[in-house]
């Protein structure tokens, strides 16, 4: 098995927390947006926003899932930092497009 | 397949640290959960009989109203008619009223007719046995308040929808060769990695249900504040629960048909059924379940099941009906009525419960849950194991390690001994046993199954605490024969006592076999 040399290497839980911690606004940016896109109002009742809500597990689980994948710490963080700005702005300049 | 070794480990890494962190609040959601797939039965048997004469036919049911509304004016707001009234809830009609100065807290009166004619009320007591367990599902066991809990539960979702995924990743490489393995006899270390590895893969659909389920419940009112702040075009003035009560149906459908009846008084129930019936054929109606809206007027929601469609409750699906004229308002949950889009997020609630496919299905999902506490047990056992390995080469095992195979023994038995030791009681106190009374006996075992486990020596610990747990649990038909209050011999009662029956043996078998567990880690 691992018998050879066993380094502990523990950024995959820096990367981890990352997503833990950014990919939750990420998330629900991407539902912002895509509750523009289908012109929902957030009322529970509506199937929209039901389907909104429901959207959020598998995304969220994804990033996290994906973490490990990043590169380094530095750049989970950056890349996932980005998104945010990125889908957040997005999400503001539709907005007010909208609204 | 071919996946890049450092990835691997990373993955491995991963999963050890989520595995760890969650597996113990997941096997009392997975335990506790599998036991609540038979809520209702549990709760109708630990349950005081309630004495109420026969009920009325659904014909005469308006004359009982009548009665009721005058002896009692504050039923009006709230009431229910069940249609198939039953030994363990003999009412046709009850309300439930404020109780006192609790906040939100109701209290429920049943009514019935005596030969005479003469309306008789009873204020039944229901075992808070069922509802405990379901709630000890929902908070992962954790005793804090519910929206706190539930916060805990979405993150331990999240995180065990996470190990699903690594658990995957790192089994893909050597799938081939370890796909039906189980080397029972060898080590230790392997006899656990190949019973986890053939639960998990096989398990691994329903399990990734569950996790992408959870999720959704867990994180449910907050993501909705979200959506309300972020997408809402007027700032919400109103809050959310009130704006899920005042209906938005309602207030597009119902409005045309007020004009219509402006001084209608409501169908009786018989005619209820009846334009339903034609409206939905198939649809079974359980209960009508009348709300009184700010305008006076009625609301009604009818329950009930259809065996041919996936259900949005966990026992029931819904329909709005206009209580005037018998007209569907809306058939968003109604089985086989839904438009495709509800249908699909009806089919994501109906795979978390398992009510679809009858009998059948729930008995499939109590040994999936039960499973899946197994997964997360061999989880743990492996994890310990391994470092158990690792240690003894170096000549000295870790406290850490020691602590978390304490931790991992009681939790797991202390959990199943807890929730016996519930049901036992139940048949004990009086009125079944308050929640207050049930949750003390519920987390004083647990704790005393924890303390022991750090009591006990590593030779005897699992065995005397399986015995423990198994020996609460073969209670539990004593206690019902002995101090049950209803038949032992109903058909649900005697099923309930051989399901724990048979599974206390189990444990007690499993204590005895202790002793068989290969010798090498």
């Amino acid at each position: 098995m691992k018998q050879s040399v066993y380094r502990p290497n523990h950024s995959w839980f820096l990367k981890f927390v990352a997503a833990l911690f950014l990919g939750a606004p990420l998330t629900l940016g991407i539902m912002g947006i895509a509750g523009l896109l289908c012109h929902s109002e957030g009322n529970p009742r509506a199937i929209s926003s039901q389907f909104l809500m429901w959207m959020i597990s598998p995304l969220w689980v994804s990033i996290l899932s994906l973490s490990g994948l990043f590169r380094s710490t530095r750049q989970a963080w950056g890349i996932l930092a980005g998104c945010n700005l990125l889908v957040w702005a997005i999400f503001f300049l539709a907005r007010g497009f909208y609204l | 397949m071919k996946i890049p070794s450092n990835l691997v480990r990373v993955y491995r890494d991963l999963h050890s640290w989520v595995g760890i962190v969650t597996s113990l609040f997941l096997f009392v959601a997975f335990y506790a959960g599998a036991v609540t797939m038979f809520e209702q039965p549990l709760q109708d048997w630990a349950s005081q009989s309630i004495s109420l004469p026969a009920p009325v036919s659904l014909h005469s049911t308006p004359e009982l109203m009548a009665k009721a509304f005058a002896a009692h004016p504050e039923a009006k707001k709230n009431y229910t008619i069940s249609l198939f009234p039953n030994a363990a809830h003999p009412e046709r009609l009850s309300w439930s009223a404020p109780f006192g100065h609790g906040h939100g807290s109701h209290e429920l009166t049943l009514a019935a007719l005596d030969e005479k004619g003469a309306l008789v009320t009873v204020q039944p007591h229901f075992s808070a046995a069922a509802d405990f367990i379901d709630l000890l599902h929902q908070q992962v066991g954790i005793p804090l308040p519910h929206e706190t809990a539930l916060l805990v539960t979405g993150m331990v979702a999240l995180l065990y929808a996470v190990a699903l995924s690594s658990g995957v990743i790192i089994f893909l490489p050597k799938m081939a060769q370890n796909l039906f393995a189980l080397r029972l006899t060898s080590s230790l270390r392997r006899m656990w990695l190949d019973i986890h590895n053939l639960l998990g893969i096989f398990s691994l659909p329903f399990h990734l249900v569950i996790a992408l389920t959870s999720v959704v419940f867990a994180f449910h009112d907050p993501v909705y504040d979200v959506q309300q702040a972020l997408l809402a075009k007027s700032p919400a003035s109103i809050n959310l629960s009130e704006k899920i009560k005042a209906s938005s149906h309602s207030d597009k459908i119902s409005r045309p048909d007020t004009a219509n009846y402006p001084e209608s008084s409501p169908l009786s129930p018989e005619e209820i059924v009846d334009h339903f019936g034609k409206q939905a054929p198939g649809f079974i109606v359980d209960s009508l379940s009348y709300m009184q809206n700010k305008e006076g007027r009625l609301i009604l929601r009818i329950a009930g099941h259809d065996p041919r469609y996936r259900m949005r409750g966990s026992t029931s699906g819904f329909a709005e009906i206009d209580p005037y004229s018998g007209k569907i308002i809306s058939s968003d949950y109604l089985p086989g009525h839904q438009s495709t889009s509800f249908a699909i997020l009806t089919t994501f609630f109906a795979l978390h419960f398992g009510n679809f496919g009858g009998l059948l299905v729930r008995w499939g999902y109590v040994l999936l849950g039960l499973g899946g506490a197994f997964l997360f047990y061999t989880g743990n056992q492996l994890w310990i194991n391994s470092r158990k390995r690792r240690e003894i080469k170096t000549g000295k095992i870790l406290p850490s390690t020691r602590f978390l195979e304490c931790l991992t023994a009681g939790c797991t038995n202390g959990c199943i001994a807890g929730i016996s030791a519930v049901v036992c009681a139940a048949f004990l106190l009086p009125h079944g046993g308050s929640y207050k009374d049930v949750a003390a006996i519920y987390y004083s075992v647990f704790a005393f199954f924890v303390g022991l486990s750090f009591c006990l020596n590593a030779q005897h610990r699992n065995s005397i605490l399986l015995l423990g747990a198994g020996l609460l649990t073969i209670l539990i038909p004593v206690m019902a024969s002995a101090y049950g209050h209803k038949s032992l011999f109903l058909s649900s009662n005697l099923s309930c006592s051989l399901i724990a029956w048979f599974f206390g043996d189990l444990l007690l078998i499993a204590a005895i076999k202790q002793k068989n567990l290969p010798k090498k880690i």
